[in-house]
């Protein structure tokens, strides 16, 4: 039998482009989505396009699994069009001259020989574009660019698949609907990816592995979970936004009114329907500080329905933007910590102090699926 | 009915440069697109001249370099046993100069809306530089192609000044409908002149109809 290699890109690469420069050394390994997270300006996006071949101005090596395609030493540099790498840019970037039928036609005619292991009409069906062939890129939906977009990145057969912010633009319920087609395309194709995203709850519900990078370096690498939770330390360090891993059992699966109940340390807790869970089963849930407020007192006639009892055991300054406004307020929930992000203002008028019982009203939370 | 021999040769002259500029100003449209070079606004500025010289100031500089005393003449004379000047060809030649800037500029305007970010697209999709271009940026560009050879065929109807230092005015040689026009009013035809004029002025309005209805409908789809 032989022995299964997963896909493998060795990054060796200094780069310096104005103020910013870029210092990477680092084997990536693919199982599953490789998830690129960090604040804006953090480098992801250079990152991408240096691996695809866009961006020449690196120096060092770059290497994936058998093939080199860079090698600045030896003068080498495969040029973008002759690397198996899809891209999907954050503004979809169709060709506007051509239908949609047309788009994923012409990267079909390009892809790579022999490495045909991706039907057309599979994508189309993935993606739901049996409608919309005929159909102008003019006349698509922000939605329906970005499924075209992949599908037409899938459709010239990558060996490997960059997306740079694929829901930037959308708006949350537009972002939920596209969601369900990338799962359906990790599930389906056996293709390494990189997922770049500066929003928490993208990544939890995205990447199996993430990546974390900031000031152009690469700060953290690991299993999602583990740097989601760890996130809140690397996040205040580095200007990415707070947010709190819980660890929840689900009671029931699905309730009438088409939410799956939760217990967060003895408290209930209801999401939208999560089919893939069963009674009993451990999840873990990802709470942005943004989606957060806090009462001294319990509230009622309110349509949230998450209201979860604790006390304020730290009240921290944000170490950047937004500072002088916000501030961090960390809520012990039975045992488990839980962040809200809260206006100073509110904080004062509230009498917010270390050890004030508060009930923590969670707007939104997301769940990594591995 | 006025002698429509000069007619056929302006439709023959505006062809001609119409059919020349698209292959020359391609290249130019396309490096002007997208280079960063310092002297880019020497080659704008160099191309845009013949907007705001008088006709008479490239004529003169034409007469002399297509001469057969200058070496692009002399060499003329050499293989065709023809001169340059007072010939169709140095016509043509002339004329490409002359509205080199209608060409060069919508489509250069057509390759900049298309970007770079097109062909970024269009690397990561495998096709080739050369390949992008003809596949991507030629087609996107089609309506500053429209734009730029209906705005160039009909200047190049138009030119007068150029022409008649150039290329004189032999009989279905370098009589072009201007000159003959110029030579009607001066013989006092006024009926053949009137039939000239208007049948131009007429093409000349439909023709510019068509460019600001067609960019319009452009812009808007764009938008």
């Amino acid at each position: 039998m032989p022995v299964e290699t997963n896909s493998v890109l060795s990054i060796d690469l200094s780069l310096t482009l104005g103020d910013f420069s870029m210092h990477i050394k680092n084997e990536l390994r693919f199982d599953g989505v490789l998830g690129l997270f960090g604040p804006s300006g953090a480098g992801k996006s250079t990152l991408l396009r240096i691996i695809a071949g866009l961006e020449r101005k690196g120096i060092g090596t770059l290497k994936f699994t058998q093939q080199c395609w860079q090698d600045t030493a030896k003068r080498q540099f495969t040029a973008a069009h002759l690397r198996s790498v899809g891209f999907v840019f954050q503004d979809s970037r169709l060709f506007e001259h051509l239908s949609v039928a047309e788009n994923i036609e012409y990267a079909n005619r390009r892809a790579t020989k022999g490495n045909a292991n991706i039907s057309v009409d599979e994508i189309i069906e993935i993606f739901d574009l049996r409608r919309l062939m005929r159909r102008q890129v003019g006349d698509l939906s922000g939605g329906e660019c970005k499924r075209v977009a992949i599908a037409r990145a899938l459709a010239a057969q990558p060996q490997l698949l960059l997306l740079d912010e694929p829901l930037a633009g959308l708006d949350i319920q537009r972002k939920a609907e596209i969601l369900p087609y990338l799962d359906a395309l990790q599930n389906r194709f056996d293709l390494p990816m990189i997922y770049v995203s500066h929003a928490v709850d993208e990544m939890a519900r995205v990447a199996k592995h993430i990546v974390v990078m900031n000031l152009g370096r690469i700060s953290a690498v690991g299993n999602a979970a583990d740097v989601l939770s760890d996130l809140p330390t690397l996040g205040t360090a580095s200007g990415i936004e707070s947010a709190s891993a819980l660890t929840a059992t689900v009671k029931r699966p699905i309730t009438d009114f088409g939410l799956t109940e939760l217990s967060l340390c003895g408290q209930n807790f209801s999401v939208p329907i999560q089919r893939q869970l069963t009674a009993g089963d451990a999840a873990t849930l990802y709470i942005r500080a943004s989606d957060v407020a806090l009462a001294t007192s319990k509230p009622s006639g309110l349509s949230i329905r998450n209201v979860l009892a604790g006390s304020v055991i730290s009240i921290d300054t944000l170490d950047r933007a937004g500072s002088e406004t916000f501030a961090i307020v960390t809520v012990n929930i039975g045992g488990a910590t839980l962040r809200a992000q809260l206006t100073r203002q509110s904080i004062s008028e509230l009498g917010l102090q270390i050890e004030t019982k508060v009930f923590a009203l969670v707007k939104t939370a997301s769940f990594n699926r591995f | 009915m006025p002698d429509l021999t000069p007619l056929w040769l302006s439709l023959a002259l505006a062809g001609s440069t119409t059919l020349v500029l698209l292959l020359v100003g391609t290249p130019i449209a396309w490096w002007l697109a997208g280079t960063k070079s310092k002297i880019k606004p020497v080659i704008e500025a160099f191309t845009a001249l013949p907007l705001v010289l008088p006709p008479t100031v490239l004529g003169f500089y034409f007469l002399i370099l297509l001469g057969p005393a200058a070496p692009i003449g002399a060499f003329w004379v050499s293989i065709t046993g023809n001169t340059l000047t007072f010939s169709f060809v140095g016509l043509v030649m002339a004329s490409v100069i002359y509205s080199l800037p209608f060409m060069i500029q919508p489509v250069q305007n057509a390759f900049e809306r298309t970007g770079r970010k097109s062909l970024e697209a269009a690397a990561t999709l495998h096709a080739s530089p050369l390949d992008a271009f003809f596949s991507v940026a030629l087609p996107a560009a089609r309506r500053g192609y429209v734009v730029a050879a209906v705005l160039t065929f009909a200047h190049t109807l138009g030119e007068f000044g150029i022409v008649l230092m150039v290329g004189g005015n032999i009989p279905g040689k370098t009589r072009v409908l201007s000159i003959a026009i110029y030579e009607h009013v001066e013989t006092l035809n006024y009926g053949d002149a009137h039939f000239l004029s208007a049948g131009l002025l007429v093409f000349s309005f439909f023709a510019l109809l068509f460019t600001y209805t067609f960019m319009r409908g452009h812009y808007r789809h764009a938008s």
